[in-house]
């Protein structure tokens, strides 16, 4: 797919550009707090729901094979570290800031922003995709960090309340290693480099008015969501293989 | 730099097409440092493109575009940041940064192409809105201004970055006689004053041919009439008169 | 300080009021809907249109998505297999996770980000070419030609997905074991059928229908309430993936919640 090209480009030239340094810092930290800190309530209740989901669903297995719950929170927290987290941080990230950069750019693209900024001699890639790559790395580790904390937190008191399971039990680091945390982290920055990425170039592919701004948040959402699940997949299978 | 006598700009024989469909025919002209020209036509004739390709932000595939002694088509891209450094072109649709207010957009090439401090470029910015009329405007967003406001202020942009290829796509659509006037007689003074090559697309050609010399009349694509602006009235072309007749008319 | 609590309020206050004034909008669209279903008065053609366009269109990608969760959800479970040694644990969670868990909600999310935006950004399009103030003014009905016909692919497309991508899921699962766990093929699938799969089939189907649901409203509202050009289209597919990402995990919860209150 021509985007998935013109995404690697961006990369190329985002990575060529942190390099030298071209990091534009106060425009960093105001997307950061559009990406990160103004998703944070949409995360924290969605990852809310995530983990008392997945509490029920752990719980009832469980109680298939032996009806004893004291691995349930040790498991819970397993899979919140190393995938739950990082992955909803990633979905809910290219569903939030990705239509929104896509919709952002795209329409600077159709009203010959993009242009008017080229000829101010502003590179756009400088100026728009630099901040947002970064801003974003490290929104999707802090989001991913609060989706597990808080997925936890509830999913432990729907232990408590639903299967008497004491906190104590629940918080526990049995199935943790290192690996685990080094994987999730890994995840949550590749996710948050792929986000930006994506979206900014279906926002400067976007043409045709309101329609091409349309088309482009749609596929920037589309491909960065899938995208997010192919390297979570990816990820996942290089380290089990690793650790093997 | 360039050798005195060779043209600021030049398009030899340059055919812009949109997908197949050529916008640009076969054009060919030569622009010397310090002309003022402007260019007429009807609407979907070819001005706005060929005020782009001027710019460099379309290349075309045929033909050849040299600005200030340097190739600048599809095929020679090597350069062009430095050659849009010294360009600067108000857009038809004004493109102006909807995130940015009125000073931080006339500002911009200053302060973020150029990287002055924003006290460097105050003086410039601060006189450029003066001489569009909108100081107290500031502050506002381009959401919160008119049409011809914002006009205006795309005006304020490439006047403030003092380029020395000055390019404006219908400086005064939609504007009240005052601010026409007012314009056109700012692009006139800009161009004096800076000695830039100033092309100037509009369709009121009364306030056009007492600020620029020379006049480039582009019909569907080609170029009709290309010659002093006094001498239009007795050009070859029967339909660059009447346009230019009607034209006259029209505003009186 | 007390200035960073009352802003604080205030935002909160905002984002609440949005929420409820967007709740209060998808109601009305819900109920404007319903009532076209029942009796049956909406535009048919134009419904088969869209359950090609919805339908047939995402079955590529939600394959591909649910197949690779199948694959993560077996990565996820080899850890503890390894440990205890209950190889037909595997086949067990997978089956449920995916069935009634991870398949719908997953599909779901994938789904709102294509169809959902795709809604939105193009009802969004059409209030600014003003083509739905056109239709208004030759006393067609919005709801009957444009939201209604979406309504009934978006439901029935999404839960046919649901079902086909489950099948992917499992695949994807037991091409897993296969190769990382060396189970083979065939203990999978016992262990699978042994959990009583149709319980979380029903499940993961009622949850298809709910976000089907979900999504179809969301995208048809924030879609046709677009203001503002080019820009408020792009704030208009924003605002209904995030709001149909909240529907689907609130729906998920809520009938996750329901069902284990039923059965246990």
């Amino acid at each position: 797919m021509l985007l998935i090209a013109q995404a690697l480009r961006l990369l190329w030239l985002t990575a060529w550009a942190v390099l030298r340094l071209r990091l534009r810092l106060r425009e960093v930290l105001v997307q950061f707090h559009e990406a990160g800190v103004r998703s944070a309530l949409f995360v924290g209740i969605t990852m809310a729901f995530v983990g008392m989901v997945g509490v029920y669903q752990s719980a009832s297995q469980m109680a298939k094979v032996l009806p004893e719950f004291s691995a349930l929170g040790g498991a819970v927290i397993h899979s919140a570290v190393r995938e739950m987290g990082p992955i909803m941080a990633g979905l809910l990230l290219a569903t939030r800031v990705g239509t929104g950069m896509a919709a952002e750019i795209g329409s600077m693209s159709v009203t010959d922003q993009l242009d008017a900024m080229r000829l101010c001699s502003v590179d756009p890639v400088e100026h728009l995709v630099v901040p947002r790559f970064l801003s974003s790395m490290l929104a999707c580790l802090a989001l991913a960090v609060l989706g597990c904390v808080v997925g936890i937190a509830a999913g432990m008191a729907v232990a408590y309340t639903g299967f008497s399971v004491l906190p104590d039990t629940f918080l526990s680091l049995r199935f943790m290693r290192m690996s685990d945390v080094t994987m999730g982290v890994t995840k949550s920055l590749v996710f948050g480099a792929t986000i930006p990425l994506v979206a900014c170039a279906c926002g400067f592919e976007a043409t045709g008015g309101s329609e091409g701004v349309g088309r482009a948040t749609t596929r920037a959402v589309t491909l960065a969501s899938f995208l997010v699940i192919v390297q979570d997949a990816v990820i996942s299978l290089l380290w089990e293989m690793s650790t093997r | 730099m360039a050798a005195l006598n060779a043209p600021a700009a030049a398009l030899d024989r340059v055919t812009l097409r949109y997908g197949l469909r050529p916008v640009l025919k076969g054009v060919s002209l030569s622009f010397r440092q310090g002309e003022v020209v402007g260019l007429i036509g009807p609407g979907g004739g070819g001005k706005s493109q060929l005020l782009k390709v001027l710019s460099t932000l379309r290349t075309p595939w045929e033909g050849t575009v040299t600005l200030f002694n340097r190739r600048v088509d599809a095929w020679h891209r090597h350069g062009i940041v430095d050659v849009r450094a010294n360009i600067g072109l108000q857009f038809q649709n004004f493109a102006l940064f909807d995130s940015l207010d009125v000073w931080d957009n006339v500002a911009f090439s200053l302060v973020a192409g150029r990287k002055l401090a924003r006290e460097t470029a105050s003086p410039e910015v601060g006189r450029a809105l003066e001489e569009v009329g909108l100081a107290p405007f500031a502050h506002s967003l381009p959401s919160e201004l008119s049409g011809g406001m914002r006009r205006r202020v795309a005006i304020a942009r490439v006047v403030a970055a003092r380029p020395a290829l000055a390019l404006f796509d219908d400086p005064v659509a939609g504007l009240d006689p005052v601010n026409s006037a007012r314009i056109m007689a700012l692009i006139g003074s800009f161009a004096r004053s800076t000695g830039a090559t100033t092309v100037v697309a509009t369709h009121d050609i009364p306030r056009l041919l007492p600020i620029c010399t020379r006049l480039v009349a582009l019909f569907d694509g080609k170029v009709l009439y290309d010659g002093p602006a006094a001498e239009v009235d007795s050009c070859e072309s029967e339909i660059v008169r009447r346009f230019v007749e009607s034209a006259r008319e029209g505003t009186r | 300080m007390s200035r960073i609590l009352g802003d604080m309020a205030t935002a909160l206050g905002h984002y609440v009021l949005g929420m409820i004034d967007a709740a209060g909008a998808m109601t009305l669209t819900f109920w404007r809907t319903l009532r076209s279903l029942m009796p049956p008065r909406f535009d048919r053609d134009e419904t088969w249109r869209q359950l090609h366009k919805v339908g047939v269109t995402s079955l590529p990608i939600v394959a591909m998505t649910a197949l690779l969760v199948g694959v993560i959800m077996v990565i996820q479970s080899a850890v503890y297999v390894r440990k205890t040694g209950a190889t037909s644990f595997v086949g067990a969670v997978s089956g449920v996770a995916v069935l009634s868990e991870l398949g719908p909600s997953l599909i779901a999310l994938m789904f709102s980000g294509r169809v959902g935006a795709n809604t939105a950004a193009e009802l969004g399009t059409m209030v600014v070419s003003e083509q739905v103030d056109a239709l208004r003014a030759l006393a067609i009905d919005p709801v009957k030609f444009i939201v209604v016909p979406r309504f009934i692919a978006i439901v029935a497309s999404l839960v046919l997905l649901t079902i086909i991508g489950d099948m992917f899921g499992l695949i994807g699962g037991a091409m897993t074991s296969q190769w990382m766990l060396e189970i083979d093929s065939v203990a999978f699938t016992k262990a699978l059928l042994a959990t009583g799969l149709l319980d979380d089939l029903f499940v993961g189907l009622i949850k298809a229908f709910a976000f089907g649901v979900v999504i179809s409203t969301t995208s048809t509202t924030f879609g046709l309430n677009v203001s503002g050009g080019a820009r408020g289209v792009g704030q208009a597919v924003n605002g209904c993936v995030v709001a149909t990402a909240l529907g689907i995990f609130t729906c998920d919860y809520a009938i996750t919640y329901l069902w284990y209150l039923w059965v246990m």
